[in-house]
């Protein structure tokens, strides 16, 4: 059993879902264990401003004299939340809607699929701002909105996929049992549409993160002082001229790193689960 | 040739539904939080005040006639007057409207040139060590966080080497070309502005860079995927079998392996105008992306909306011209 996990490694692919997984768990635990890891409060003074890093602060300070490490560490967490929580609404409302609109087809189809496709041609930042304009820019809303814009992308793969599965010869038997639709569609459709879920989650995690942080970029996500790398950012853009580097490069350079894992593990997913695309 | 017409104007006509759709989800979302003028001035302006710029929005409307007065001002142009200046919103649209075309312009051509440069490599070394590395340029750029690497570039370039200008469309100095295509690369250059050519042209080597390799990476793996499946194709064998040159064997494959191309340009649009408010930003870049996140600082929702309702007509009419321009390139794809 050992064996086999790893040796899912060794297949074209498994390097890139090996470096993704390292990346994303690094900053996972990065992230939960932040007490553990630094002394330093991330919204308390802890020394001088715009200290460069050094041995005692890694990653700097800022104005206010925080710890960039610290504020780092810990911002992890609201990023990690956010977009854990939004690719879950998401994944949910878009799989049960793409696999409902596949299965019954006809009407509800055409006007569900219509719709979907008319958001996901939007521009997703630009729609998510919108909402968290609309709503009030705080942490919850920015879920919702990034939860909202990217239900389309799981509705297509998961209508389309659902379309090809309820035309095979195990869903015709179950249906001659005497199996209803609900039954059908939880039952014999929903297990064989996961490896596909898992790609388009592991993808859209990046898409997610790369939008929380620029909403957060904006100001539209969470109040400070609570940690966030996209704010970090936007703070970090009054201090180009002062040559404040460490104030720039860290946050962002997070932000890159986890959208990058969540795709390295979405790329290595891909070539894995589809062997024959593969040339 | 009436068959290709034919395609275009049912394409065309195709559209419309979409923009009802979107601009319809824009007047829900709109008027989900009920007072938006209210949640602009604040909860202490004096009742008269609230009611005044209510009746001035068209507000105090029964919902259904709110509904009809908006889409029928989206499709004759009319977008409300901004709440805070009252000037019409078409027009603050279309004065920042060819600052954000500039710069997506600009972006698109470098990230198409990168992507095919790059996919070509990756292609015709396959599985070895150039090919790996492209792959990763695809995913590394996939996961770049625009600020993130416009600041950079503004820090490294623009600050400690003093090679580009750090934001701006134009240096203080210089004054702007007369308004023609409100594009200055291109006004400065019909007018002979050439001193207003290079510093427009400074000014944008940072946004369009960024933008563009940030955009870059998905070229890259299509153009590697379609030429690596052209490559192993009987034609290809066949011109190599007649000893044609290498380069000319590429180049035969690579016109091929151009046209998905295209499509990907229509779903890379979004995705460029979402980029291009962020790059706006952190450039300071005076355009559409720049103006919408001014007028939600604003809370003027008259003019958020208006913004988003010409982003959607934007895309839906740049859809139809990617789809046209695949409908004449390929003869195949036409009703």
């Amino acid at each position: 059993m050992k064996s086999r996990i790893l040796g899912v490694f060794k297949m074209r692919g498994g390097g890139f879902l090996a470096a993704g997984l390292i990346i994303v768990i690094t900053i996972i635990l990065l992230s939960l264990l932040a007490d553990v890891i630094t002394p330093y409060s991330p919204i308390k003074r802890v020394g001088d401003s715009f200290i460069p890093p050094s041995w005692e602060h890694p990653f700097g300070t800022n104005k206010l004299g925080m710890d960039m490490f610290a504020r780092i560490v810990y911002g992890g967490r609201t990023v990690l939340s956010v977009v854990i929580l939004a690719t879950i609404l998401s994944m949910s409302i878009g799989t049960a809607l793409g696999l409902i609109s596949g299965y019954v087809g006809g009407k509800l189809d055409r006007g569900l699929s219509f719709i979907m496709d008319s958001i996901y041609v939007f521009p997703s930042l630009i729609l998510a701002i919108a909402i968290t304009a609309v709503l009030g820019p705080n942490i919850i809303n920015a879920i919702i909105a990034i939860g909202i814009i990217y239900i389309p992308t799981y509705f297509r793969m998961v209508r389309g996929q659902t379309l090809q599965i309820k035309a095979s010869l195990f869903i015709e038997a179950a249906r001659s049992i005497g199996a209803d639709s609900l039954r059908i569609m939880v039952k014999y459709i929903l297990p064989n549409l996961l490896p596909t879920i898992l790609v388009v989650f592991s993808m859209n995690a990046a898409d997610a993160i790369l939008t929380e942080a620029g909403l957060a970029f904006l100001g539209y996500s969470v109040p400070p002082p609570t940690p966030d790398w996209g704010f970090e950012l936007q703070v970090g853009v009054n201090y180009i001229l002062s040559g404040y580097w460490w104030l720039i490069f860290f946050p962002g350079l997070m932000v890159t790193l986890l959208a990058m894992g969540f795709a390295l593990i979405g790329e290595g997913l891909t070539d894995i689960l589809n062997p024959r695309e593969v040339t | 040739m009436g068959k290709l017409a034919n395609y275009l104007v049912v394409r065309s006509l195709l559209a419309i539904p979409t923009i009802l759709v979107l601009v319809t989800l824009v007047f829900i979302l709109m008027r989900l939080t009920g007072d938006p003028i209210a949640a602009m001035v604040g909860m202490k302006a004096p009742p008269e005040v609230i009611a005044e710029l209510r009746h001035k929005a068209g507000l105090d409307l029964p919902i259904h006639e709110q509904y009809i007065r908006y889409i029928t001002g989206v499709f004759t142009g009319d977008l409300g007057k901004t709440l805070l200046y009252d000037r019409p919103v078409i027009k603050d649209i279309l004065d920042h409207f060819p600052a954000t075309l500039e710069l997506t312009i600009y972006s698109f051509i470098i990230s198409v040139l990168i992507g095919v440069f790059t996919g070509t490599v990756a292609a015709i070394n396959q599985g070895k060590f150039e090919d790996v590395l492209m792959r990763f340029y695809g995913i590394f750029t996939y996961a770049i966080f625009i600020p993130w690497f416009g600041l950079l570039l503004q820090m490294v370039f623009g600050n400690w080497l003093g090679i580009i200008p750090i934001g701006g469309r134009l240096s203080a100095y210089i004054s702007p070309p007369p308004f023609i295509t409100g594009l200055y690369t291109i006004d400065s250059l019909l007018t002979g502005r050439l001193d207003a050519f290079f510093d427009a042209l400074r000014h944008l080597i940072g946004p369009s860079f960024t933008l563009g390799i940030v955009l870059s990476g998905s070229y890259t793996r299509i153009v590697r995927a379609n030429l690596v499946d052209i490559l192993s194709q009987d034609f290809i064998t066949a011109a190599r079998a007649r000893g044609l040159r290498d380069s000319l064997v590429i180049k035969h494959a690579l016109k091929n392996a151009l046209i998905p191309v295209i499509t990907l340009m229509g779903l890379e649009f979004a995705i460029l105008l979402t980029g291009a408010v962020l790059t706006e930003t952190t450039f300071s870049w005076n355009g559409l992306g720049s103006y919408l996140v001014d007028m939600i600082r604003n809370s003027d929702y008259i003019a958020v909306q208006g913004t988003v309702v010409f982003f959607a007509i934007f895309v839906s009419i740049i859809s139809v011209i990617v789809d046209a321009l695949y409908a004449i390139i390929d003869p195949r794809i036409r009703y």
